[in-house]
């Protein structure tokens, strides 16, 4: 075919432009249709104590890229996360686990968390976390892969905490191997005719054209600001913390085997166990707190002195429109969210897998745009309003930033799915939610939301019955729990290379 | 000689040894069938300093019916999880020696063999790591185990005790005493052999009374007063290999918290322990007094207390070695009057039941077979020899030569039999020990990875499992380790909440 597509260029850096490249490298490599991809490097963002926290799915990136990942691991200093806890969200709640890992087992095609509501109702006192073999596991500093379990009981699965310089010097160190061409910014000038970029050109004077320009430069919008207009979305309304104190701490030892989330007066603080330290990401807001105030607050909460503390404002907002003529714009340049959930680099690799599934095969972009656009917007949405409901749902009263964080009006998404929740604790999900019936359900119980009716169809299983399962389920995860191998002798002897 | 059936026994000697002996016979052999007499004297000290087990200890209790808790409450005992051995190697460094095992064999091939595959793959975590003990006496931990099958998910404890040898004599003495030995005061004055036979017929005291047996133990010490001063068997010497020949002893007070272990610290002419009681520390200073004077060892002994002396420094003399054979005619030694190996690795205790155990198993009912005789002094002797050549290994295979009396141990010639494990030792990583000896694959590996030789290769068969299955074998053990460490308690709360001497008691 004479229009499709011969060759592409990455402007940005960082984790979205190394990771864009090599995935369309390593995409290309055995196809038939040689794609030359290119990357024009822009100077890195990250400073010292920057590290990537991020989800599950991102160990079927590292497939996809050809990344070994106890490699990865080792070269970013990283450590698996099986979840995060959340601490001080709500009064004197004690904290919640919401763990990679589903609750319980759905008898007779019901969620589980249906027959936990209703044994709840009838003075049930262990918590629905206690039901996850994740969550177990995690909180007794286990290491666990879903493959070592002898059924299919639980479904339990790990993120990762990164140092982000190691760990993209890593990915830039595969992706040249794997011949990805690199050439370095800055950028000079960018050409647009007819809305479709032509060429760009750098500061050392090289010109270089391509059919088809991926902007992963960041809240720059290198390209893509070229090419839009009123192309904005604000989410400032929404999320009120607009800043963000980074630091590093001391190691834990034993390393805590997941993500720990602690609401304070004006924010939250999260602890982001590496091999070798402690990440401590703190956001807050700045109508109602001092940095100096709050890293003091922050210490003293967590018990760590925080060093050298680099401050840094973030905004809320996503892109209404992500692919524009022959540019495309991913990660970080298409959408800011919260680093809650550790969901920022989710929509790098939402994006990749959208980009493969829609590859143009000519120079028509229209149609491919178009359901890019939808389905992006439909992924964003629903871990925005995941992130939200985590303010929302505070029940930290009488303090201004939580009162306030608990008065904003809903996006309508989040508005109805909490409606449905509380009416009958179910989850209507769509095809582009990345959390799932269990996330939704562990975060509206774990922030203290019991619905008012449970699904009825739960009373096919007689009460005496279903005292019996739990029972059973209870024993099994004890069981396996104390069978599985320590988080520690997993870093001990695969991760001290 | 007419054959007389045995029924009188007679020990001589009340230390460690003695009632021991008294204990084990009056519980097997029992007091209905037999008449056991024990002769101690009042004026005659007994060596015991504090001493320090090895977990075949268990063996003895078990015979004995001994309730642990009580027998701790009673010695002011404490738990004993291996020896640290400090500045052995050389300064600044310290290794340790553990009981129990390193890791889980796995088809047959030892664990260390695994290790040492690993960590030539770049695997970094220390041998230690992979023992529960070793673990556990770093963390100053100590709990009993049950008995789980599965020692990967969780590891068994297994431990020895410290304790204070003139309480222990004194609790097998009532144990003895419960069961019907009849203990007799009085200073020995003469041995009376049958004429005819050269058998020990009797033995007169000092306060005129007359002890008549048909046969005798020895566990009179040192001085060996049936085996050696009257039956005039020999002893080999063997202070060529093992040189100390004075102990220099003194307890002091507790200091810091209560350790798990043993620790032996290596100095210029020899080597200190200090073995932690629930009351005091006991310490000595074991040297040979050809590279210094008794008046300067005990100078330095005293200065390296880690509390204040409860007692003036107490010399004691030895030497190294053996009686040429332990059993002869109607008499037996047990205990120092057989054999001293000197104290580093806590053996005198365990050759004493190694003693008593060969002893019942081969008791004779009228006549003294020479099969049984030989049988006994054969495997005395390999016992013997065993933990000679451990001990020695100690000495011979270190960096220090900072003294004559270490340039001398470093360089001196060692029986053909440890030259041998040291070579294999350093080819593969394994001692090629015998099932029958007392120190395992385990321990020589602890003692010569501690003492500095690094095998350059390990054994063939331990290439077999794929690296994942080998690292998933690991991760399993370590988290073993990691689960009992974790359901273990402080060694001093452990005893404060089990077994609590009642108060202080001085032995």
């Amino acid at each position: 075919m004479s229009s499709a597509i011969k060759k592409v260029v990455v402007v940005g850096r960082d984790a979205d432009a190394w990771i864009t490249a090599l995935f369309l490298k390593q995409a290309f490599l055995s196809s038939s249709q040689l794609v030359d991809v290119c990357l024009v490097e822009l100077s890195s963002d990250l400073a010292f104590h920057d590290f990537y926290s991020v989800l599950p799915g991102h160990q079927f990136l590292h497939k996809i890229l050809g990344a070994n990942e106890l490699v990865l691991l080792n070269r970013a200093k990283g450590l698996y996360s099986f979840g995060h806890r959340y601490s001080n969200w709500s009064g004197n709640k004690p904290p919640f686990m919401l763990a990679y890992d589903r609750y319980g087992a759905d008898f007779k095609g019901i969620d589980f968390w249906q027959y936990w509501l209703k044994a709840l109702a009838h003075g049930l006192q262990v918590p629905l976390e206690d039901f996850s073999l994740g969550a177990v596991a995690a909180k007794a500093g286990r290491y666990v892969t879903s493959g070592s379990l002898d059924d299919d009981f639980s479904e339990v699965s790990y993120g990762y905490n990164l140092d982000a310089i190691s760990y993209i010097k890593s990915i830039a160190k595969i992706a040249i191997k794997t011949g990805v061409r690199h050439s370095s910014g800055p950028l000079q000038d960018v050409e647009v005719e007819d809305d479709i970029i032509k060429c760009i050109s750098l500061a050392n004077g090289q010109k270089i054209e391509a059919d088809f320009f991926i902007d992963a430069s960041g809240t720059d919008a290198a390209l893509i600001r070229h090419l839009e207009q009123d192309n904005q979305e604000s989410w400032s309304k929404y999320f009120l913390c607009d800043q963000q104190l980074l630091s590093s701490a001391r190691v834990l030892t034993p390393h805590p085997a997941f993500t720990q989330i602690s609401a304070f007066n004006n924010g939250w603080a999260g602890i982001y166990p590496l091999k070798d330290n402690t990440r401590v990401a703190i956001s807050y807001s700045s109508r109602f707190a001092e940095s100096s105030e709050i890293l003091d607050r922050v210490s003293i909460m967590t018990g760590l002195k925080l060093e050298a503390p680099i401050l840094t404002t973030h905004s809320y907002g996503v892109r209404k429109k992500h692919w524009l003529g022959n540019c495309l714009a991913i990660g970080n340049t298409a959408v800011s969210v919260d680093i809650l959930d550790s969901a920022h680099l989710h929509f790098l690799q939402v994006g990749l897998s959208l980009l493969r599934n829609l590859f143009p095969n000519s120079k028509n972009f229209v149609s491919e745009a178009k359901l890019y656009n939808d389905k992006l917007t439909k992924h964003v949405q629903g871990v925005r309003d995941y992130q939200l409901a985590h303010y929302y749902l505070n029940k930290r009263y009488g303090e201004s930033f939580w009162d306030l964080q608990r008065s904003i009006e809903l996006p309508e998404s989040l508005r109805s799915r909490l409606d449905l929740f509380q009416q009958r604790g179910m989850i209507a999900l769509i095809e582009e939610d990345v959390f799932q019936g269990s996330d939704w359900a562990g975060l509206f119980i774990g922030h203290g939301v019991i619905p008012k009716y449970y699904n009825p169809l739960v009373h096919q299983i007689p009460d005496a019955e279903l005292m019996v399962k739990f029972q059973q389920i209870l024993a099994h995860i004890h069981k396996e729990v104390t069978r599985i191998p320590t988080l520690e002798s997993q870093i001990e002897i695969n991760l001290s290379n | 000689m007419q054959k007389k059936s045995i029924k009188r026994i007679v020990i001589v000697g009340g230390g460690t040894g003695g009632w021991m002996t008294a204990a084990a016979l009056s519980k097997t052999l029992g007091c209905q069938n037999y008449d056991i007499t024990l002769v101690e004297s009042e004026q005659i000290g007994t060596v015991g300093v504090g001493e320090a087990t090895i977990p075949s200890i268990f063996l003895f209790n078990n015979v004995l019916g001994i309730n642990e808790d009580e027998f701790v409450k009673e010695t002011n005992a404490t738990f004993k999880l291996g020896i640290e051995f400090v500045n052995w190697r050389k300064h600044d460094h310290s290794y340790f020696h553990p009981f129990g095992f390193m890791g889980v064999d796995m088809d047959g091939v030892a664990f260390t063999q695994y290790w040492l595959r690993w960590r030539k793959a770049g695997g970094n975590s220390e041998h230690t790591k992979f023992n529960l003990e070793s673990q556990a006496a770093q963390a100053r931990k100590f709990s009993r185990s049950g008995h789980e099958a599965d020692p990967v998910s969780m590891p068994r404890v297994n431990y020895a005790f410290h304790f204070d040898a003139g309480l222990y004599a004194a609790f097998l003495r009532r144990y003895s005493e419960t069961r019907g030995v009849k203990r007799v005061e009085g200073l020995i004055e003469q041995v009376i052999q049958d004429p005819e036979t050269g058998y020990i017929d009797n033995l007169s005291l000092k306060n005129g009374k007359k002890i008549a047996g048909d046969f005798f133990i020895d566990c009179s010490g040192f001085r060996g007063l049936l085996i050696g001063q009257t039956l005039g068997v020999g002893y080999q010497d063997w202070s060529h290999w093992l040189p100390v020949n004075k102990a220099v002893a003194v307890p002091c007070e507790s200091h810091g918290e209560l350790l798990p272990y043993t620790r032996s610290t290596a100095q210029e002419y020899g080597w200190q322990w200090r073995i932690p009681l629930q009351h005091r520390t006991g310490n000595g200073y074991v040297y040979c007094d050809k590279f210094i004077a008794d008046s300067v060892a005990a100078d330095a002994l005293m200065s390296r207390l880690d509390g204040k002396a409860l007692a003036d420094p107490r010399t004691l003399q030895f030497t190294t070695g053996m009686r040429n054979h332990c059993w002869e005619k109607n008499c037996v030694a047990i205990g120092l009057s057989s054999g001293f190996l000197e104290p580093l690795e806590s053996t005198s205790i365990h050759l004493i039941q190694v003693a008593i155990g060969k002893l019942l198993g081969k008791f004779p009912r009228d006549e003294m077979s020479p099969v049984l005789i030989n049988t006994f002094n054969q495997e005395m002797k390999t016992e013997y020899d065993n933990v000679k050549d451990f001990l020695i290994a100690h000495y011979k295979v270190t960096d220090r030569e900072d003294t004559e009396f270490w340039r001398y141990v470093k360089n001196m010639s060692i029986p053909d039999s440890l030259q041998e494990r040291l070579d294999i030792f350093k080819l593969r990583g394994e001692a090629l020990v015998k099932q029958t000896e007392l120190f395992k694959e385990a321990s020589w590996f602890a003692i010569l990875m501690g003492q500095g030789i690094d095998p350059t290769g390990y054994h063939p068969l331990a290439d077999a499992i794929s690296d994942d299955e080998l690292k998933f074998r690991l991760t399993k053990i370590r988290s073993g380790i990691q689960n009992r460490l974790s359901s273990m308690q402080l060694h001093a709360d452990f005893i404060q909440n089990n077994c609590k001497a009642v108060m202080a008691k001085n032995g």
